[in-house]
């Protein structure tokens, strides 16, 4: 078309105009500078009241915790040398390390720490975290018995205590006295981490420096950058030209960057896993049988293949197979796409197709609505190839779209029954495999069981698996429940979406790609 | 706006939170309160030059705004003025030659600029200028890196990064005060004084340019002082487009994180410039037209 290549011209010219009169300086990238971006602005950079995940990117780098995650996803001590716990799992003693030095040039000890679960059980606090340091109402009872010791008492044994204890600390020196809430150290903070904040643009960007008194490994990095980029296009865009040295990479996009030039791709199961979740509050989906029934009616494969194009794979348990209670082998029978199986199943229990197809028990119709995230185009696509599936055997499957805020009112309403008939949704979980919270019986109307699943059996495991402090034993206890959930099907599992970053080759020193992130040994990170 | 369904209690979907954290984070920042008191308790703070806390960043609702207003201004205030200043030119000659071949290509190119949604017009830009001819940044106002460079450094920087976005928004805003401008011409190149002016044999130039442009423009008024508050309110979808640091993106990221305070901040600020704005358009109007001054 004439007039649009008149315009391009334009522009093209106007803009070599502007390029003219500005010059083109490139900033030089070999200065040991690694540039990341965030989705979102930081909120908080206080590691005891934000819950953002921008927040928690920064902290990584600023902030140490007692202990620390390693690529095994197993604790490691990181400000405590070491730690022990009694023998009848009640006395966490955790010895910390000497001679670590906050940003700020002052001595790190047990009275930091003190302070940091101090203020985590104070109500005074605006945290969401306190309910982790209280077990059954009774808070943990913390003591410095002296400058290099720390002593956490739990009322009862409660093995996801440990994680919880792993938080990053902060300096006492500097909050002390201060509604923590507001304190202008949460905008400016101060850690003991391998770099500390100097830069915060807001809503364009954070720079951090290597810190120089850091009691690990001096980091090879001299700075990182973390650019707030909100639109992931833009930052794939950002990455190509080099503005960017790793992003995450949409599943669409994945064939295209890794036929770049000096790109790697990174992959990995994250903790997290996505679903199809019934309200067992619904008369259609209280019977086992129906929700076995759909189970065999969906293709889990093509599904994978449909919405994920592979980059990810089929689960049937509630569980991410990173982590590191997943079992080698399932202890049932998995359900497999067989939809004359579900087409039997659903006739057993007197379902019968209707006129238009849509099967039909005495004058209730097997129609329901599946609730799903507006603009999660993932789980927009695999509600639609459920749609599919389901209407194969008979089943009416209406999707609607729901902005976030919107729908998450709907799931944690607390009213029983709760206003929705299915979901499609995903858990992530941090590395404690406690669901208590997900399947517990306790945990409906309020609480994250929102499908009111209940299992006198896996109440009881779920209880167990809290006070049972061996890994070992907790391994064999969560794959009992994963073995009962995945009979039962309140949900039917689908996929993990893999999680998938592209790196230009310069940057070294990554650490293999795991839930714990690509940076588990981030001093030994580096740009060429 | 509480209508929106849920607060920001009921993102906090951790499964190792307990439900109680989440009534008591609703407690905490006095969300469980009526409706009517809370905003009974934010208006008497607000008289008292208290905009309260963000919900999500604890951060002083002033400091948050007053962090992202420079940026929003500058790209605002840069594009705006392009806008004006390449469209009066353009609709003042399409309104005199009414029906030429310049008219409809002006006409058609800023009806398609008009026509190409935003967000798909940016990223396009991006693909050719960053990525494929590599001449300009994808995102962002400055180079991190630059932040500490000398001046003229320093916007040269800023200048490059605004590129594209400016383009955007002006390809997208030319179309209607060109149109503005057209109209308004060809209005006025029908009144009699006009036709006075041409009997008295004054070049045709100096007609439009001197005699017609003033009576032309004085429509600008008023939709410069509607723009006032856009100007500052920023676009969501260039500003998270580009990563422009601006009003914008703090503002949606508060509606869908459903930060009450910011947004009440925001609302109120842009409320405040509508007045402020059409009090502006009144008072130039007094200053250019005559007429309504003898009536003030």
């Amino acid at each position: 078309m004439i007039f649009s290549k008149r315009m391009a011209g334009f522009l093209a010219a106007a803009t070599v105009v502007f390029l003219g009169l500005f010059g083109c300086s490139k900033s030089n990238s070999n200065d040991h500078t690694l540039t990341l971006s965030l989705a979102g602005e930081p909120t908080v950079l206080n590691p005891i009241l934000s819950t953002d995940t921008g927040s928690s990117t920064v902290q990584s780098f600023v902030f140490n915790g007692l202990l620390k995650v390693n690529e095994n996803l197993q604790f490691e001590p990181d400000l405590a040398e070491s730690y022990t716990v009694s023998s009848d799992g009640l006395i966490y003693t955790f010895r910390l390390k000497k001679g670590v030095k906050w940003q700020d040039g002052k001595p790190f000890t047990s009275a930091d720490v003190l302070f940091t679960f101090e203020r985590l059980l104070d109500p005074k606090t605006k945290t969401v975290r306190r309910s982790s340091y209280v077990i059954d109402e009774v808070p943990i009872v913390f003591k410095a018995p002296d400058d290099y010791t720390f002593q956490a008492t739990l009322p009862k044994p409660f093995a996801p205590a440990l994680a919880s204890l792993a938080t990053d600390i902060l300096p006492k020196h500097l909050l002390d006295g201060q509604d923590i809430n507001t304190a202008t150290f949460n905008r400016q903070p101060v850690g003991t981490g391998p770099f500390k904040l100097t830069k915060w643009q807001a809503g364009a960007f954070l720079k951090l420096d290597r810190n120089p008194t850091y009691f690990g490994t001096a980091p090879k990095l001299n700075s990182v950058i973390l650019k707030i980029i909100p639109n992931e296009v833009t930052a794939l865009a950002a990455f190509e030209r080099g503005e960017l040295d790793m992003v995450g990479v949409p599943i669409k996009d994945i064939q295209r960057i890794s036929q770049k030039e000096k790109t790697r791709i990174l992959r990995y199961y994250p903790l997290q896993y996505d679903y199809l979740s019934f309200n067992l509050k619904n008369a259609l989906f209280k019977d086992v049988k129906v929700r076995k029934a759909i189970a065999y009616a969906i293709n889990k494969p093509a599904l994978v293949k449909g919405v994920l194009q592979g980059y990810g794979t089929q689960v049937d348990i509630p569980e991410s197979p990173s982590m590191w209670t997943y079992p080698k082998k399932l202890g049932f029978e998995a359900y497999t796409y067989q939809p004359e199986t579900a087409k039997k199943l659903l006739a057993e229990v007197g379902f019968k197709p209707g006129n238009d197809g849509i099967l039909v028990k005495g004058n209730q119709r097997f129609e329901f609505t599946v609730i799903t995230r507006a603009g999660n185009k993932d789980r927009e696509k695999a509600a639609q190839i459920l749609q599919k599936y389901l209407a194969d055997v008979g089943i009416k499957m209406n999707i609607q779209s729901m902005e976030w805020g919107a729908m998450l009112q709907r799931v944690n309403a607390p009213t029983d029954p709760k206003p929705f008939d299915a979901v499609v949704l995903g858990w992530f979980s941090g590395i404690e495999p406690d669901s208590y919270s997900i399947w517990h019986s306790s945990q409906y109307p309020n609480g994250f069981n929102f499908v009111a699943y209940s299992n006198p059996k896996v109440d009881t495991w779920l209880a167990q698996a809290r006070t049972t402090v061996d890994r070992g034993a907790r391994k064999t206890i969560y794959q009992l429940i994963y073995n009962e959930i995945g009979r039962e099907v309140p949900y039917i599992f689908l996929y993990v979406p893999e999680s998938v970053t592209a790196v230009h080759d310069g940057v070294t020193g990554l650490s293999k790609p795991g839930p714990a992130g690509l940076m588990v040994h981030i001093e030994s990170v580096d740009v060429e | 706006m509480k209508l929106a369904p849920g607060d920001p209690a009921s993102f906090l979907m951790d499964p190792q939170m307990k439900p109680e954290a989440r009534e008591q984070f609703r407690r905490d920042w006095g969300l469980d309160e009526p409706i009517p008191l809370q905003y009974a308790k934010w208006l008497n703070q607000a008289v008292n030059g208290n905009l309260g806390y963000s919900l999500i960043s604890h951060q002083p609702v002033s400091d948050a705004i007053a962090d992202r207003l420079p940026a929003t201004l500058l790209l605002m205030g840069v594009s705006f003025a392009l806008i004006l200043i390449i469209s009066l030119p353009l609709g003042v000659w399409s309104g005199a030659k009414k029906g030429s071949v310049f008219d409809r290509i002006t006409m058609l190119t800023s009806f398609v600029g008009f026509s190409i949604p935003t967000f798909w017009l940016g990223l396009v830009l991006i693909l050719i200028f960053s990525v494929k001819l590599n001449w300009l940044p994808t995102s962002g106002m400055q180079d991190p890196m630059l932040t500490d460079a000398a001046l003229p450094q320093k916007i040269a920087d800023i200048a490059k990064h605004m590129v594209l976005p400016v383009l955007t928004i002006v390809i997208g805003g030319l179309a209607g005060l060109t149109r503005y401008h057209r109209f308004g011409t060809i209005q006025v190149l029908s009144q009699e004084y006009i036709l006075a002016a041409r009997a008295r044999g004054i070049p045709e130039w100096r007609i439009l340019y001197i005699h017609a442009l003033k009576n032309a423009a004085l429509p600008l008024i008023t939709i410069m002082g509607i723009q006032l508050p856009a100007l500052v309110g920023g676009s969501f979808v260039i500003e998270s487009i580009f990563g422009w640091p601006g009003l914008g993106q703090l503002g949606i990221s508060a509606v869908f994180a459903r930060d009450y305070p910011i947004l009440m901040g925001i609302l109120m600020m842009s409320s405040m410039l509508i007045v402020v704005g059409n009090l502006a358009a009144d008072f130039c109007y007094a200053k250019v037209d005559p007429r309504i001054r003898t009536r003030i």
